[in-house]
Protein backbone atom coordinates (compact mmCIF):
# COMPACT_ATOMS: atom_id res chain seq x y z
CA UNK A 1 0.00 0.00 0.00
CA UNK A 2 1.26 3.65 -0.68
CA UNK A 3 1.26 5.28 2.49
CA UNK A 4 3.33 2.25 4.02
CA UNK A 5 6.27 3.12 1.43
CA UNK A 6 7.11 6.23 3.19
CA UNK A 7 7.72 4.79 6.46
CA UNK A 8 8.95 1.77 5.23
CA UNK A 9 11.68 3.58 3.09
CA UNK A 10 12.47 5.30 5.91
CA UNK A 11 13.22 2.65 8.57
CA UNK A 12 15.12 0.57 5.76
CA UNK A 13 17.51 3.63 5.13
CA UNK A 14 17.96 4.66 8.60
CA UNK A 15 18.96 0.82 9.45
CA UNK A 16 21.29 1.24 6.51
CA UNK A 17 22.48 4.53 8.44
CA UNK A 18 23.21 3.07 11.95
CA UNK A 19 25.19 0.61 10.38
CA UNK A 20 27.20 3.19 9.11
CA UNK A 21 27.74 4.92 12.60
CA UNK A 22 27.64 1.83 14.47
CA UNK A 23 30.86 0.62 12.68
CA UNK A 24 32.08 4.02 13.23
CA UNK A 25 32.05 3.37 16.97
CA UNK A 26 33.44 -0.03 16.90
CA UNK A 27 36.47 1.51 15.94
CA UNK A 28 37.37 3.94 18.27
CA UNK A 29 37.85 3.97 21.94
CA UNK A 30 34.93 4.33 23.81
CA UNK A 31 36.12 7.68 25.06
CA UNK A 32 36.56 9.37 21.65
CA UNK A 33 32.93 8.50 21.13
CA UNK A 34 31.74 12.05 19.41
CA UNK A 35 28.60 13.34 20.83
CA UNK A 36 26.72 13.94 17.47
CA UNK A 37 27.21 10.29 16.54
CA UNK A 38 25.26 9.40 19.66
CA UNK A 39 22.83 12.09 18.55
CA UNK A 40 22.51 11.18 15.22
CA UNK A 41 22.05 7.24 16.46
CA UNK A 42 19.07 8.87 18.86
CA UNK A 43 17.33 10.93 15.67
CA UNK A 44 17.85 7.78 13.76
CA UNK A 45 15.82 5.31 16.33
CA UNK A 46 13.40 7.86 17.16
CA UNK A 47 12.44 8.29 13.17
CA UNK A 48 12.68 4.48 12.86
CA UNK A 49 10.19 4.47 15.69
CA UNK A 50 7.90 7.08 14.12
CA UNK A 51 7.83 5.07 10.87
CA UNK A 52 6.76 1.62 12.51
CA UNK A 53 4.28 3.58 14.64
CA UNK A 54 2.35 4.73 11.41
CA UNK A 55 2.82 1.49 9.66
CA UNK A 56 1.61 -0.53 12.68
CA UNK A 57 -1.75 2.04 12.80
CA UNK A 58 -2.70 1.11 8.84
CA UNK A 59 -2.12 -2.34 9.07
CA UNK A 60 -4.42 -2.32 12.14
CA UNK A 61 -6.91 0.07 10.38
CA UNK A 62 -6.80 -2.41 7.34
CA UNK A 63 -7.60 -4.97 9.85
CA UNK A 64 -10.53 -3.72 11.54
CA UNK A 65 -11.67 -2.85 7.81
CA UNK A 66 -11.73 -6.66 6.80
CA UNK A 67 -13.27 -7.60 10.03
CA UNK A 68 -16.53 -9.04 8.40
CA UNK A 69 -17.63 -10.87 10.89
CA UNK A 70 -18.76 -7.30 12.80
CA UNK A 71 -21.92 -6.65 13.51
CA UNK A 72 -24.38 -3.70 14.19
CA UNK A 73 -23.56 -2.77 17.81
CA UNK A 74 -24.07 0.27 19.88
CA UNK A 75 -20.58 2.30 20.00
CA UNK A 76 -19.63 5.75 19.52
CA UNK A 77 -18.59 7.05 15.92
CA UNK A 78 -15.24 8.14 16.93
CA UNK A 79 -13.26 4.62 15.90
CA UNK A 80 -15.20 3.49 12.61
CA UNK A 81 -14.59 7.58 11.22
CA UNK A 82 -10.98 7.49 12.56
CA UNK A 83 -10.29 4.28 10.75
CA UNK A 84 -11.74 5.73 7.59
CA UNK A 85 -10.03 8.91 7.89
CA UNK A 86 -6.83 7.04 8.29
CA UNK A 87 -7.18 4.63 5.16
CA UNK A 88 -8.84 7.35 3.09
CA UNK A 89 -5.61 9.88 3.66
CA UNK A 90 -3.39 7.79 2.88
CA UNK A 91 -5.24 7.26 -0.41
CA UNK A 92 -6.25 10.58 -1.45
CA UNK A 93 -3.94 13.17 0.72
CA UNK A 94 -2.35 14.41 -2.78
CA UNK A 95 -5.61 15.28 -3.41
CA UNK A 96 -7.32 17.20 -0.22
CA UNK A 97 -6.70 17.76 3.13
CA UNK A 98 -9.20 15.28 5.02
CA UNK A 99 -9.69 16.06 8.55
CA UNK A 100 -12.53 15.80 10.92
CA UNK A 101 -14.21 18.00 14.08
CA UNK A 102 -15.90 15.09 15.89
CA UNK A 103 -18.40 16.55 18.99
CA UNK A 104 -18.81 13.56 21.44
CA UNK A 105 -21.25 11.50 20.99
CA UNK A 106 -23.43 9.08 22.86
CA UNK A 107 -23.15 5.42 21.28
CA UNK A 108 -25.72 4.35 18.53
CA UNK A 109 -26.80 1.50 16.47
CA UNK A 110 -24.06 1.27 13.65
CA UNK A 111 -22.27 -1.69 11.69
CA UNK A 112 -18.89 0.26 12.40
CA UNK A 113 -17.23 -2.02 9.36
CA UNK A 114 -19.48 -1.06 7.00
CA UNK A 115 -19.75 2.43 7.91
CA UNK A 116 -15.62 2.58 8.01
CA UNK A 117 -15.89 1.23 3.92
CA UNK A 118 -18.65 3.13 2.90
CA UNK A 119 -16.43 6.73 4.62
CA UNK A 120 -13.33 5.53 2.87
CA UNK A 121 -14.84 4.80 -0.90
CA UNK A 122 -16.88 7.71 -0.33
CA UNK A 123 -14.10 10.07 0.76
CA UNK A 124 -11.79 9.06 -1.79
CA UNK A 125 -14.36 9.28 -4.68
CA UNK A 126 -14.87 13.23 -4.02
CA UNK A 127 -10.96 13.95 -3.11
CA UNK A 128 -10.43 12.47 -6.60
CA UNK A 129 -13.17 15.16 -7.77
CA UNK A 130 -11.71 18.22 -6.76
CA UNK A 131 -10.13 20.45 -9.53
CA UNK A 132 -7.40 22.25 -7.03
CA UNK A 133 -6.18 20.71 -3.14
CA UNK A 134 -9.50 21.08 -0.88
CA UNK A 135 -10.54 20.62 1.92
CA UNK A 136 -12.98 17.80 3.19
CA UNK A 137 -14.61 17.35 6.29
CA UNK A 138 -16.10 14.85 8.63
CA UNK A 139 -18.46 16.17 11.33
CA UNK A 140 -20.51 14.55 13.96
CA UNK A 141 -22.96 16.90 15.78
CA UNK A 142 -24.82 15.58 18.90
CA UNK A 143 -28.61 16.42 18.95
CA UNK A 144 -31.32 16.01 20.87
CA UNK A 145 -32.60 12.84 19.20
CA UNK A 146 -30.00 11.79 16.89
CA UNK A 147 -26.32 11.61 16.45
CA UNK A 148 -25.67 13.39 12.49
CA UNK A 149 -22.59 12.78 10.43
CA UNK A 150 -21.97 14.96 7.68
CA UNK A 151 -18.97 14.43 4.53
CA UNK A 152 -18.59 18.11 3.56
CA UNK A 153 -16.64 19.81 0.63
CA UNK A 154 -15.58 22.87 -0.57
CA UNK A 155 -18.27 23.58 -3.04
CA UNK A 156 -16.35 26.31 -5.32
CA UNK A 157 -13.36 23.92 -5.89
CA UNK A 158 -15.34 21.13 -6.40
CA UNK A 159 -17.20 19.04 -9.88
CA UNK A 160 -20.94 20.10 -10.04
CA UNK A 161 -22.45 16.81 -9.49
CA UNK A 162 -21.95 13.01 -9.37
CA UNK A 163 -23.10 9.58 -8.44
CA UNK A 164 -21.60 7.06 -6.03
CA UNK A 165 -22.40 3.49 -7.20
CA UNK A 166 -23.10 1.96 -3.79
CA UNK A 167 -25.36 -0.80 -3.92
CA UNK A 168 -27.86 -1.04 -0.66
CA UNK A 169 -24.82 -0.36 2.19
CA UNK A 170 -26.41 -1.30 5.26
CA UNK A 171 -25.10 0.51 8.02
CA UNK A 172 -27.18 0.21 11.04
CA UNK A 173 -29.62 -3.00 12.08
CA UNK A 174 -32.35 -0.65 11.41
CA UNK A 175 -32.07 -1.01 8.23
CA UNK A 176 -30.40 2.53 7.72
CA UNK A 177 -28.22 2.79 4.71
CA UNK A 178 -27.07 4.50 1.52
CA UNK A 179 -27.80 3.48 -1.80
CA UNK A 180 -26.68 5.45 -4.98
CA UNK A 181 -25.14 8.50 -3.24
CA UNK A 182 -25.87 11.64 -5.30
CA UNK A 183 -23.67 14.08 -4.60
CA UNK A 184 -23.89 17.74 -5.07
CA UNK A 185 -21.89 20.67 -4.60
CA UNK A 186 -25.10 22.92 -3.51
CA UNK A 187 -24.51 22.80 0.29
CA UNK A 188 -21.10 21.58 0.37
CA UNK A 189 -22.44 18.28 2.24
CA UNK A 190 -21.95 15.69 0.39
CA UNK A 191 -23.00 12.58 2.45
CA UNK A 192 -25.18 13.32 5.90
CA UNK A 193 -26.16 9.87 7.90
CA UNK A 194 -28.98 10.18 10.89
CA UNK A 195 -28.67 7.84 13.77
CA UNK A 196 -31.19 7.74 15.85
CA UNK A 197 -30.46 7.15 19.75
CA UNK A 198 -31.13 4.20 21.03
CA UNK A 199 -33.16 4.97 24.15
CA UNK A 200 -35.87 6.65 21.41
CA UNK A 201 -35.78 3.95 18.94
CA UNK A 202 -36.55 1.74 21.84
CA UNK A 203 -39.51 3.78 22.75
CA UNK A 204 -40.94 3.97 19.20
CA UNK B 1 15.45 24.22 2.61
CA UNK B 2 17.95 22.30 4.74
CA UNK B 3 21.48 21.91 3.25
CA UNK B 4 24.12 19.60 4.88
CA UNK B 5 27.04 20.80 5.82
CA UNK B 6 29.80 19.30 3.53
CA UNK B 7 32.15 20.13 0.45
CA UNK B 8 30.46 22.12 -2.64
CA UNK B 9 32.48 20.13 -4.84
CA UNK B 10 30.18 17.19 -4.59
CA UNK B 11 27.32 16.60 -7.06
CA UNK B 12 24.52 18.18 -5.96
CA UNK B 13 21.02 17.21 -5.50
CA UNK B 14 17.60 18.00 -5.05
CA UNK B 15 15.26 16.01 -2.68
CA UNK B 16 11.54 16.74 -2.74
CA UNK B 17 9.03 15.04 -0.57
CA UNK B 18 5.82 16.03 1.43
CA UNK B 19 7.07 13.28 4.02
CA UNK B 20 10.27 15.29 6.50
CA UNK B 21 10.79 11.91 7.79
CA UNK B 22 11.56 10.28 4.14
CA UNK B 23 13.59 13.90 3.12
CA UNK B 24 15.86 13.55 6.75
CA UNK B 25 16.63 9.62 5.72
CA UNK B 26 17.24 9.75 2.73
CA UNK B 27 19.61 12.99 2.98
CA UNK B 28 21.00 10.80 5.96
CA UNK B 29 22.59 8.06 3.33
CA UNK B 30 23.36 10.44 0.43
CA UNK B 31 25.23 13.23 2.18
CA UNK B 32 28.67 11.22 2.29
CA UNK B 33 28.56 11.63 -1.49
CA UNK B 34 26.88 14.46 -2.43
CA UNK B 35 25.80 17.85 -1.52
CA UNK B 36 22.31 17.56 -0.49
CA UNK B 37 19.24 20.19 -0.41
CA UNK B 38 15.68 19.35 0.95
CA UNK B 39 12.56 19.91 -0.33
CA UNK B 40 9.23 19.84 1.44
CA UNK B 41 6.87 20.02 -1.32
CA UNK B 42 6.62 21.01 -5.06
CA UNK B 43 6.44 24.88 -4.52
CA UNK B 44 9.47 24.93 -2.11
CA UNK B 45 11.41 22.75 -4.51
CA UNK B 46 10.27 25.94 -7.00
CA UNK B 47 11.53 28.49 -4.60
CA UNK B 48 14.94 26.63 -4.31
CA UNK B 49 15.51 26.39 -8.21
CA UNK B 50 14.48 29.64 -8.59
CA UNK B 51 17.42 31.23 -6.37
CA UNK B 52 19.77 28.58 -7.34
CA UNK B 53 19.48 25.86 -10.13
CA UNK B 54 23.16 24.28 -10.51
CA UNK B 55 22.12 20.84 -9.64
CA UNK B 56 23.03 17.66 -10.82
CA UNK B 57 19.80 15.79 -9.93
CA UNK B 58 16.10 16.53 -8.75
CA UNK B 59 14.82 13.30 -7.07
CA UNK B 60 11.01 13.77 -6.54
CA UNK B 61 8.03 11.54 -5.14
CA UNK B 62 5.16 11.31 -7.88
CA UNK B 63 2.11 11.55 -5.13
CA UNK B 64 2.31 14.97 -3.66
CA UNK B 65 -0.57 17.59 -2.32
CA UNK B 66 -0.46 20.90 -4.21
CA UNK B 67 2.02 19.70 -6.58
CA UNK B 68 2.81 16.47 -8.03
CA UNK B 69 5.82 15.17 -8.86
CA UNK B 70 5.09 14.73 -12.10
CA UNK B 71 4.39 18.67 -12.38
CA UNK B 72 7.35 19.52 -10.95
CA UNK B 73 9.35 17.63 -13.07
CA UNK B 74 7.51 18.15 -16.36
CA UNK B 75 8.50 21.93 -15.07
CA UNK B 76 12.35 21.24 -14.51
CA UNK B 77 12.08 19.78 -18.08
CA UNK B 78 11.27 22.74 -19.61
CA UNK B 79 12.86 25.41 -16.99
CA UNK B 80 16.49 23.48 -16.28
CA UNK B 81 16.74 20.64 -19.07
CA UNK B 82 19.78 19.70 -17.51
CA UNK B 83 19.48 18.65 -13.90
CA UNK B 84 18.91 14.91 -14.54
CA UNK B 85 14.90 13.71 -13.30
CA UNK B 86 14.54 10.85 -10.35
CA UNK B 87 10.95 10.65 -9.90
CA UNK B 88 10.39 7.98 -6.61
CA UNK B 89 7.08 6.53 -6.34
CA UNK B 90 4.81 4.23 -3.90
CA UNK B 91 2.02 3.74 -7.10
CA UNK B 92 2.12 0.61 -8.21
CA UNK B 93 0.15 0.55 -11.52
CA UNK B 94 2.62 0.29 -14.21
CA UNK B 95 0.31 2.06 -16.42
CA UNK B 96 0.55 4.83 -14.26
CA UNK B 97 4.41 4.81 -14.12
CA UNK B 98 5.12 4.57 -17.38
CA UNK B 99 2.92 7.71 -18.90
CA UNK B 100 4.66 9.63 -15.73
CA UNK B 101 7.94 8.49 -16.82
CA UNK B 102 7.68 9.43 -20.14
CA UNK B 103 5.81 12.72 -20.45
CA UNK B 104 8.93 13.70 -17.55
CA UNK B 105 11.44 11.88 -19.26
CA UNK B 106 13.02 10.77 -16.27
CA UNK B 107 16.07 9.53 -15.53
CA UNK B 108 15.02 6.66 -13.75
CA UNK B 109 11.64 5.84 -12.10
CA UNK B 110 12.17 3.79 -8.61
CA UNK B 111 9.74 2.08 -6.30
CA UNK B 112 9.26 3.25 -2.77
CA UNK B 113 10.10 1.36 -0.67
CA UNK B 114 13.36 1.42 -2.42
CA UNK B 115 16.77 0.05 -0.72
CA UNK B 116 19.76 2.30 -0.42
CA UNK B 117 22.21 0.55 -2.79
CA UNK B 118 19.61 0.74 -5.59
CA UNK B 119 18.87 4.42 -4.89
CA UNK B 120 22.36 5.08 -4.47
CA UNK B 121 23.44 3.28 -7.43
CA UNK B 122 20.66 4.80 -9.61
CA UNK B 123 22.14 8.39 -8.41
CA UNK B 124 25.68 7.25 -9.43
CA UNK B 125 24.10 6.43 -13.06
CA UNK B 126 22.22 9.68 -13.24
CA UNK B 127 25.26 11.69 -12.63
CA UNK B 128 27.74 9.65 -15.30
CA UNK B 129 25.23 10.57 -17.87
CA UNK B 130 25.51 13.93 -17.50
CA UNK B 131 29.12 13.49 -18.34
Amino acid sequence: MHEMSNPICCVNSNLSALRSQASKLSERPQAEVEEDIITEINEIVEESQEGLARVTALISALKYLINDSAKSALIPLDKPIRTALLIAKSVAKHKANIQCDLEITTAVDVGAQKLSLLLVKVIIEIANLYKEYGDIEIKTIQNEKTVDLMVCVEPTKWEDAFNINIVDTEINSLGNGVKNLECNNKSGVVLHLVFPQPSLTEDE
Amino acid sequence: MMTAQIPANKPRILIVDDEELFLKSAERNLRKRYQCSLALGGFQALSILKEDHDFDIIMSDMRMPKMSGIELLQHCKVNYPDIVRIMLTGNIEEKTKQEASECCEVFSMLNKPCDMPTLIETVERAIASRY
